[in-house]
């Protein structure tokens, strides 16, 4: 990683850490705002880097938020890094949005549609934010935690058995 | 082509022989449940024995049974000995619909399609665990596939295993030539 790249990404990102690749995968960790997060993710980009990967965690029950993961790394030389998005919301919050990165990185178009499909976070300004893996009639967000859970579906049964 | 040589010669021709002759003397044996022997039969039940043993399955996998599927359309198992190896590319030439694999939700419109294009008389197998009734993917609340191909189109045969080894779909099929000549037929 370049020394300006270094600079550039310690200034954007609200907070810089290295992390043990050996137990977590990744060289370096940072956090970033919805309003920084395009402005780090060029930074990255034009340093050379790709966008590696772009999920999401639940974390609506817990820490009241949900958390997009973008991962950048090098084809030069292996350094990954993680970048967190939080949006606070909590269980009952229903709509997330974040910005698009599909201008600036083109396979993010996909992943982002991924994430709006399991998680249902809007990307806005993307160019097609379309189910990209359910039917196009879904209704529902399957990786969020409140989704359809197994013991809730067998207390049902239990229930209605118990009738 | 090799020249045939004596010992061939000698070794082919009592079959030759044999095919010359009949099996069955028409004037006095009871040939009414032999198929070797031609009788006056109603057209139905030529026609279905014509269909029973010219299969044409529409080219078409879903998951992983598909592989099996394409092991017995290949030389090792060879469907063609059974007359049901002719898989087609359209479905508007097809007649026999092998469901092999995990149907999704999203899929299953297309096979209905699929299903509808094909003309009637048709058939429909269903191989492997998942199209049966869903399969190790069935689980409550699950949100991804159809429980059983039979919630799309009308099933004649059910082959189980994960996946059914060729051998397992090859008895499917001779179990739907059964059928088919029994004029055995669900679809339009």
């Amino acid at each position: 990683m370049s020394c300006g790249l270094t600079q550039a990404i310690e200034q954007l990102a609200s907070s810089s850490q290295t992390s043990d690749y050996g137990k977590t995968g990744i060289h370096h960790q940072h956090v970033a705002t919805l309003e920084t997060v395009l402005q780090v993710a060029a930074a990255f980009l034009d340093g050379g880097y790709i966008l590696e990967m772009l999920t999401c965690q639940d974390r609506r029950e817990k820490d009241e938020r949900m958390r997009l993961c973008y991962t950048f790394n090098s084809l030069e030389s292996v350094d990954r890094h993680l970048v967190h998005v939080d949006l606070a919301g909590g269980l009952e919050t229903e709509e997330f949005a974040a910005p698009t990165m599909s201008a600036l990185a083109g396979g993010a178009n996909w992943q982002e549609r991924e994430v709006f499909d399991m998680y249902g976070v809007t990307f806005t300004g993307h160019p097609e934010l379309e189910r990209l893996l359910l039917p196009e009639d879904s209704d529902f967000f399957p990786l969020r935690k409140d989704f359809g859970r197994i013991e809730d579906a067998e207390n049902e049964e239990n229930e209605d058995a118990d009738e | 082509m090799g020249k045939v040589d004596k010992k061939d010669s000698k070794r082919l021709l009592p079959l030759v022989n044999r095919s010359a002759t009949p099996v069955i003397d028409p004037a006095s044996a009871d040939v009414s449940a032999d198929p070797a022997v031609v009788r006056l039969a109603l057209l139905d039940d030529l026609l279905n024995l014509g269909r029973a043993n010219s299969l044409w399955p529409l080219t078409f996998g879903l998951a992983c049974c598909a592989m099996e599927m394409m092991a017995a359309g290949a030389s090792k198992y060879d469907l063609d000995r059974f007359g049901a190896g002719v898989f087609r590319p359209s479905a508007r030439q097809a007649d026999v619909m092998i469901l092999a694999g995990t149907i999704s939700r999203k899929m299953a419109p297309v096979i209905r399609q699929l299903w509808d294009q094909m003309p009637g008389p048709k058939w429909a197998i269903a191989m492997g665990g998942c199209t049966i009734d869903g399969g190790p993917f069935k689980y409550p609340n699950q949100y991804a596939i159809v429980e059983g191909a039979d919630k799309i189109v009308p099933v004649d045969i059910y082959i189980p295993g994960c996946p059914p080894r060729p051998e397992a779909l090859i008895a499917g099929i001779l179990q739907l030539k059964e059928k088919v000549k029994a004029g055995r037929n669900f679809s339009p």
